[in-house]
């Protein structure tokens, strides 16, 4: 019974992960060049940053 | 019924095979873990279904595979020259008998594990092997599980799907194993594709866990709580809370001893008074053994050949009569005892040159995955996120096997040579994976350079 059940359980998932495997087309080849997408957003600068700009601008005005 | 289903499993994965002969590999990590023509006893043993996956994976592989990458690396020579030298101690072997039975299995082993690698050459492909690897060793696991919180459990008394102590079918065997596992199933919690790690994975996952942890208890191995200990302290490096963390462990250990069968924390008290106990005699009697005899024969004597052991010493018995407790000192003499470690099991087999070989090809993994585990430190993500945990957790799995090998005769164990070529294949992957990408980055410059040289050489527009 609880052999059965080890079993079954078990098989049914190698079986699922071997169809899903059958669907995947990076299983026999892969693209070794992918990078991580890029974050684009950046953080706000901060305030000491956009005084600083501002003063840069200034002088440069001046 | 139990017997058709397995046989329809085998057909079946050698059928998809035809599609994809990956499969194959899978084929043969499935059948050697799980012996399904063992536990099957009709129709699947008209076929010799191990030899024919063996040779479809080969054939797969060598038929449909593209080998442009193909090389081997240092730690497949490791393998080899250690499967060399077994063959070469096994012509002088003392008993070349049971020498040859353990040969018919061993070499199987390191063939595969040299082979492994050179079939894994896509992230999927390693995820796929060692997915595999833990369903198929789940199903024993969780059945032993299962029965030892029914009370099946005892010293050699849980009753396994085949009882031949053949690969993790042995009771200690199967406790190192499943503690092992461990780390790899945690890795799939996180970072897995096939399953992507839902609710249910995670569910599925700490239920495997648990049934991993009560394997020790269940077989009642002494060297599975090692294991435990071991995994205990080496996870303090990857949890993000210490404390929270030493906390929980302290409290389910302390949870857990009320529910443990008393056998158990009787035969684990015995850890402690090695001198008392027969076992552990034992074992410090054949490992002087085998230290005398490598004086004697410094390139081994081949396989089996503890057979040739035989010892007498003092064993203290103790008598309780009423109220008194008497010791007596008597003779015990004992002949033909296991080595009872893996270190001395290649010693004395395989001499010094063995020993050094298969502890190359252990320390080698260990500090290839330790370099590969800091290069991807902190790195998160689809493409970078999964290689330095994998390192760490094959690097886990590497330790739990080498505590409980310290105290078992497992040095060829296949399961743990997978997971060996498991590490060849990340490695690997890494490697191809760098310099392509160094390739691709020389490339630019040298492209941008020759559009600056273009450009120099081009006559300035500006000036008529």
């Amino acid at each position: 019974m609880i052999d059965n059940f080890a079993l079954l359980l078990t098989h049914v998932l190698i079986a699922i992960a071997l169809i899903r495997l059958l669907g995947r087309a990076d299983l026999d080849s892969e693209d070794l060049l992918e990078v991580e997408e890029e974050k684009v957003e950046r953080d706000e600068p901060s305030l000491r940053e956009k005084r600083r700009a501002r003063a840069r601008a200034e002088a440069r005005d001046a | 019924m139990l017997d058709l289903a397995l046989f329809l499993v085998v057909i079946g994965m050698f059928l998809l095979g035809l599609r994809k002969p990956f499969i194959w590999v899978l084929a043969y990590l499935y059948i050697d873990i799980l012996a399904p023509q063992k536990i099957g006893w009709s129709l699947a043993q008209l076929l010799p279904v191990s030899l024919i996956a063996f040779l479809l994976a080969f054939g797969g592989w060598a038929v449909a595979e593209k080998k442009d990458g193909f090389r081997l690396s240092m730690r497949q020579g490791l393998l080899a020259a250690l499967l060399v030298w077994c063959f070469i101690t096994l012509q002088w072997a003392d008993f070349p008998e049971a020498g040859a039975e353990k040969w018919a299995w061993v070499w199987k082993a390191l063939v595969f594990a040299i082979f492994l690698p050179l079939t894994l050459t896509t992230k999927l492909r390693i995820e796929a092997a060692m997915l595999i690897t833990v369903l198929t060793a789940a199903a024993i696991i969780i059945s032993a599980g299962l029965k030892t919180v029914g009370g099946g459990g005892g010293y050699g008394n849980l009753y396994l799907f085949v009882n031949d102590n053949s690969n993790i079918y042995e009771s200690s065997t199967l406790s190192t194993v499943a503690i092992a596992l461990i780390p790899i199933i945690l890795w799939f919690m996180r970072h897995g594709t096939i399953f992507k790690p839902d609710w249910r994975v995670k569910l599925f996952g700490a239920a495997l866990i648990f049934a991993c942890l009560l394997i020790p208890i269940g077989t009642e191995a002494r060297t599975g709580l090692l294991c435990i200990a071991a995994l205990g302290l080496m996870l303090l490096r990857d949890v993000k809370r210490r404390f929270l963390y030493i906390g929980a462990a302290a409290a389910i250990g302390i949870a857990a001893l009320p529910f443990l069968p008393s056998t158990f924390t009787e035969r684990m008290s015995t850890i402690k008074e090695a001198q008392s106990e027969q076992s552990a005699s034992t074992r410090m009697q054949v490992w002087s053994w085998t230290l005398d005899y490598v004086e004697r024969n410094p390139l081994g004597g081949g396989f089996d050949v503890y057979r040739g052991n035989s010892f007498t010493y003092k064993m203290p018995v103790k008598e309780v009569d009423g109220n008194t407790v008497r010791v007596t000192y008597q003779d015990v003499t004992e002949s033909g005892r296991a080595f009872h470690s893996s270190w001395f099991e290649m010693l004395g087999e395989q001499g010094w040159p063995g020993l050094i070989l298969w502890t190359l090809l252990h320390v080698t993994g260990l500090v290839q995955m330790e370099r590969i585990r800091r290069r991807y430190a902190g790195r998160t993500g689809r493409i970078e996120g999964w290689q330095g945990p994998l390192a760490s957790a094959l690097q886990f799995a590497n330790i739990i096997y080498l505590v409980g090998a310290t105290f078992q005769g497992i040095a060829y164990q296949p399961v743990v040579l997978m997971i060996v070529g498991l590490q060849i294949a990340l490695a690997d992957h890494v490697k191809r994976r760098e310099s392509a990408l160094d390739k691709a980055a020389f490339k630019e410059v040298k492209a941008a350079n020759r559009r600056a040289d273009a450009r120099a050489a081009a006559p300035d527009p500006a000036i008529p």
